[in-house]
């Protein structure tokens, strides 16, 4: 190509953005380009988007607070995209072909040496990045298994235990070794049998740097009398007793006090294993209890009570020292007008609410036992001291991530802690790309404007099922059942591609006007200042229509997955001679039926458009000029297409191709246009004509 | 602006076997006016080439080289000097421009055969997206102030200057009922501003030299001159 020359430089200046699922995410997982590989039925891709940044998909696809869900802008319009259920579809469909995704390299050898003491997502995040440099890392635990709070906190009836397994034995193969039952302690309590080491014993064992991702493995009591009376129980211990089968004795009447997630967890957990009542209180209202609404919402569907705007006054006894109830007292309010924590009750307002059972969930705290003369200092207030740059503790080398040193969050925030860690180890240690694992930071869309959310087409958000009430809670059974195949296709395709849309190149556009005509949301403006179209990235839906109305070839859509919505024609494979167009939000995206279509018609070049209204002219004769005998397309009925229009230009332009041919000589029809419905209807002619094609071609 | 259509394939075709073999072939596009009526831009370059092939291997010729470009204009020599090497180099020019830069590049590059891809038709605006017409004929003496801002020269059959004539129906034109008549447009135009009487001003013999029938028009400023 010739440059325009003499031309100046009009080029508006167009920041890039990315979609704000992405940044919502701590690791800044790829939202955007898994969600829409799962819309074409690519499942195996869309797992290694979702393992960029994130080493434990799978747990993560079933308990993830998933901030994505919160930024979606599909909230904008209706609701958001079911993105964790995605995310979990997709890992149990690879998981359950039987091929998990490949290895990632990892480097020579670089001879350092790291511990790692405390199993949990941000250890054994901390220590995949590590490996993959060359270190050799070595994870410490005191538990029997690896996991952290995933596995004694959380149980089997949100995320099974082999679930999580298949995510550390991933981990783990990247030359990983765990040592489990391995007890980070202060020196004086160091033992000859390995099963208790301090800082001082690791350094001397030569390791070049130690990371503490210990969480917050302890849970906090009550300042109240008698918490020391029988049945009194803390969450955590509780939690890791239920998990491993060692059920307490519950008696017919549960209390829980706490209003957070871990309270809804051992509510819901003492629900299973105790054949009475279980109820909740807390010092909060019922809108202000800091637990997910979900979480409540389930634990209420699972009949536990709720006693909001309670707060504890003492542990009641029987003469034997058993529990017998909590005296509470009813709340006034539990934030000031500043809106910090300092609760006030109601005069006279205490009464007692009995139990058998009640067990403390108010919050867990770290234990730094091991800091005892170690050089690694805590703050008046018993928390680690660590250095919020290099995540460095007081001693030299001596490195915290996760709950330990941040405080406490969720699996995906300790995973981002475990990156950050590993990244400020590896600048110590001197190694190469130090920041290669850390997520990358970005510009992000803000909601979407009224205006636009508006002209966007209504679509209805799907959940996966879940068990019903009843069977959920006589055992420790799975409650979310997943998503099968075509319904996780279709919410994925409810997905907007916010961020992927159109940018102009100002030394080709000639302020036409054409895509301000042609655009469906009315988006693009000419810009007084630089006297060309402009496209507000914030509002812009991404369809592509403008670029494939636009007469100088000066939009461009940006998609960042490798076959973007833009048809990628590139040529013929040996064999082929039929190229087909089909729509990604269409019938093809039906896996069974994309693949069908591949399988059964060999001779055929399939090729995902995002909505064909994004073919030109130019996509659809160019396989004919390549030596193709037809080209077909399959859009979708108008009354579905995605992107109102749609479908409506891809047919214009599909006479238009047909009219070029029978000028330039030859058949106009072999450029064909099929309309298939998702639902189904429009496809068996469809394939019949198909077969016609293909056929056709072997009789010549 | 300038109003285009492309030519069908077939005769760019015989323009192009009548030049001779042309194995090797530029199509050059224009990034102005051509370009807004989506008849000789960039995307139009696109499309023509592989019109081109399709019509070769239909007929079973050898396929040619094709060089694509689109200069802001090719009315202007500035614009189409970078393109010197590859026309001078080629058997055949196909020119996307209006008639104007054709013979720009026509008389710029006089040793290389030059085919017009497009028809010049008219100058107009869009009436919608798709849709054009023509409303101004370049007369050279502008009477629009008069008439009621519709073109007598452009927008009636005969060019007429006195009021409709007698094949003015319902206000259409007699040559085609879906033409409106610009006199019909012109006599209600005026009503409505209470300006009929302007017709009068608007009916004195017109001067035509300065429009086509005076010979080739040109223009000077010597204030401009560098
Ligand atoms: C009941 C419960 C439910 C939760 N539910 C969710 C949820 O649904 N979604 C979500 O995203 N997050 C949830 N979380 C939070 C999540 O589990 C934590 O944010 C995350 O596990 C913290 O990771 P970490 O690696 O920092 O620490 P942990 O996961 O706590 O891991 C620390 C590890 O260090 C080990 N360790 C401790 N001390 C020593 C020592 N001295 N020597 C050797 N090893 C030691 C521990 O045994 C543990 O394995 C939940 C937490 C709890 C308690
Ligand atoms: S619609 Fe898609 S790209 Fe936009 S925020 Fe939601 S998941 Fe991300
Ligand atoms: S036509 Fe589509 S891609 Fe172009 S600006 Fe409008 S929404 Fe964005």
């Amino acid at each position: 190509m010739i440059s325009r020359a003499g031309q100046q430089s009009r080029q508006a200046k167009a920041p890039r953005y990315s979609p704000p699922c992405q940044g919502g995410c701590p690791v800044h997982t790829p939202v955007q380009s898994y969600v829409n590989l799962v819309a074409q039925g690519r499942f195996r891709e869309s797992l290694r988007e979702i393992m960029a940044y994130n080493p434990f998909p799978s747990s993560c696809g079933r308990v993830c607070f998933h901030p994505c869900e919160d930024n979606c802008r599909r909230g904008d319009v209706d609701s958001s995209i079911s993105i964790m259920a995605i995310k979990r579809f997709v890992t149990d469909t690879v998981r359950d072909s039987g091929e998990w995704v490949e290895k990632q390299d990892v480097d020579a050898t670089n001879g350092k040496k790291v511990a790692v003491i405390g199993s949990g997502p941000a250890g054994m995040s901390a220590a995949y990045d590590l490996a993959r440099m060359g270190c050799d890392v070595t994870v410490l635990e005191r538990e029997k298994a690896a996991g952290g709070m995933l596995r004694r906190g959380i149980l089997d009836f949100r995320l099974p235990q082999d679930i999580l397994d298949h995510d550390i034995d991933y981990i783990l193969s990247h030359g990983i070794d765990l040592k489990t039952g391995v007890e980070l302690v202060a020196n004086s309590e160091v033992n000859g049998d390995g099963s208790k080491v301090s800082i001082d014993s690791l350094t001397g064992a030569g390791y070049d740097a130690v990371l503490v991702t210990v969480g917050l493995s302890a849970s906090r009591g009550l300042p109240i009398p008698n918490t020391d009376a029988k049945g009194v129980h803390l969450a955590v211990p509780f939690l890791r007793a239920v998990n491993e089968g060692e059920l307490p004795d519950l008696g017919e009447d549960v209390l829980v006090v706490g209003g957070g997630n871990v309270a809804i967890d051992v509510a819901r957990s003492a629900k299973r294993v105790s054949n009475g009542k279980v109820k909740m209180c807390c010092l909060e209202a019922r809108d202000e209890m800091p637990a997910h609404e979900w979480e409540i919402t389930d634990a209420v569907a699972e009949g536990i009570e709720m006693h909001c705007s309670r707060g504890p006054n003492e542990v009641k006894m029987d003469d034997t020292g058993n529990v017998t109830g909590l005296e509470i007292k009813e709340v006034a309010c539990v934030f000031d007008a500043a809106g910090r924590f300092a609760p006030e009750f109601h005069a006279d307002s205490e009464h007692v609410l009995e139990c058998d059972t009640l067990i403390l969930a108010i919050g867990q705290m770290s234990e730094l036992d091991f800091c005892d003369g170690s050089g690694v200092e805590r703050n008046e207030r018993g928390q680690l001291i660590v250095d919020r740059n290099t995540w460095m503790t007081t001693r030299d080398g001596v490195f915290a991530g996760g709950e330990v040193a941040a405080g406490p969050g969720a699996a995906i925030t300790a995973i981002a802690g475990g990156h950050t860690a590993a990244t400020e180890i590896a600048k110590y240690l001197e190694l190469d790309n130090p920041a290669r694992f850390l997520p990358p930071e970005d510009q992000y869309l803000e909601s979407l404007p009224a205006e636009t959310a508006d002209k966007v087409r209504k679509e209805n958000r799907a959940t996966a099922p879940q068990l019903g009430v009843d069977e959920r809670i006589v055992d420790f059974s799975e409650i979310d059942l997943g998503f099968g195949s075509w319904d996780a296709v279709r919410e994925a395709q409810r997905c907007m591609n916010c961020a992927a849309g159109a940018t102009v190149v100002g030394e080709k556009c000639t302020s036409c006007l054409t895509c301000v005509r042609a655009c469906p949301y009315d988006i693009p403006e000419i810009s007084e200042e630089v006297r060309v179209a402009q496209m507000d990235p914030n509002k812009c839906q991404s369809c592509g229509i403008c670029a494939a109305e636009c007469p100088a070839n000066a939009i461009e859509i940006s998609m960042e997955i490798d076959r973007p919505g833009l048809p990628a024609f590139d040529k013929l494979e040996a064999g082929q001679d039929v190229v087909g167009f089909y729509c990604q939000y269409g019938r093809f995206a039906n896996p069974e039926a994309g693949l069908n279509a591949k399988v059964e018609f060999e001779g055929v070049q399939m090729l995902p458009v995002l909505c064909t209204g994004r073919l030109e002219e130019t996509d659809i004769l160019r396989p004919i000029v390549e030596g193709a005998q037809t080209v077909f397309v399959c859009s979708c009925p108008d009354v579905s297409c995605h992107h109102n229009r749609g479908s409506w230009r891809a047919h214009k332009r599909i006479a238009r191709a047909q009219q070029l041919l029978e000028d330039a000589g030859t058949d106009r029809d072999r450029v064909k246009s099929f309309v298939t419905y998702p639902s189904g209807s429009g496809y068996a002619p469809f394939i019949e004509e198909l077969k016609n094609m293909t056929e056709s071609k072997v009789g010549k | 602006m300038i109003k285009a259509e492309r030519k069908p394939v077939s005769e760019i075709m015989k323009m192009l076997s009548a030049t001779g073999d042309c194995n090797n072939v530029v199509v050059a596009g224009c990034g102005t006016c051509v370009t807004i009526c989506f008849a000789g831009g960039e995307q139009e370059v696109e499309s023509l080439v592989q019109e081109v092939k399709i019509a070769d291997s239909t007929c079973g010729r050898d396929p040619r080289t094709y060089t694509e470009t689109t200069p802001q204009r090719q009315c202007e020599v500035e614009f189409i000097e970078p393109l010197e090497d590859a026309v001078t180099g080629a058997d055949a020019v196909i020119s996307l421009a209006c008639g104007v830069g054709v013979q720009v590049l026509a008389e710029r590059y006089p040793d290389t055969q030059v085919i017009p891809g497009l028809n010049t038709t008219f100058m107009g605006p869009p009436v919608k997206q798709g849709e054009w017409y023509e409303n101004c004929a370049g007369c050279g003496d502008c009477v629009l102030g008069w008439t009621a801002g519709v073109c007598p020269v452009a927008r009636c059959a005969k060019s007429m200057m006195n009021g409709p004539c007698g094949g003015s129906q319902d206000g259409k034109c007699e040559v085609g009922k879906d033409i409106d008549c610009g006199w019909a447009l012109i006599v209600s135009g005026l009503s409505r501003k209470g300006q009929l009487d302007f017709i009068a001003k608007a009916a004195k013999a017109k001067d035509w030299s300065p429009s086509s029938h005076g010979g080739q028009r040109k223009m000077t400023r010597e204030d401009l001159m560098i």
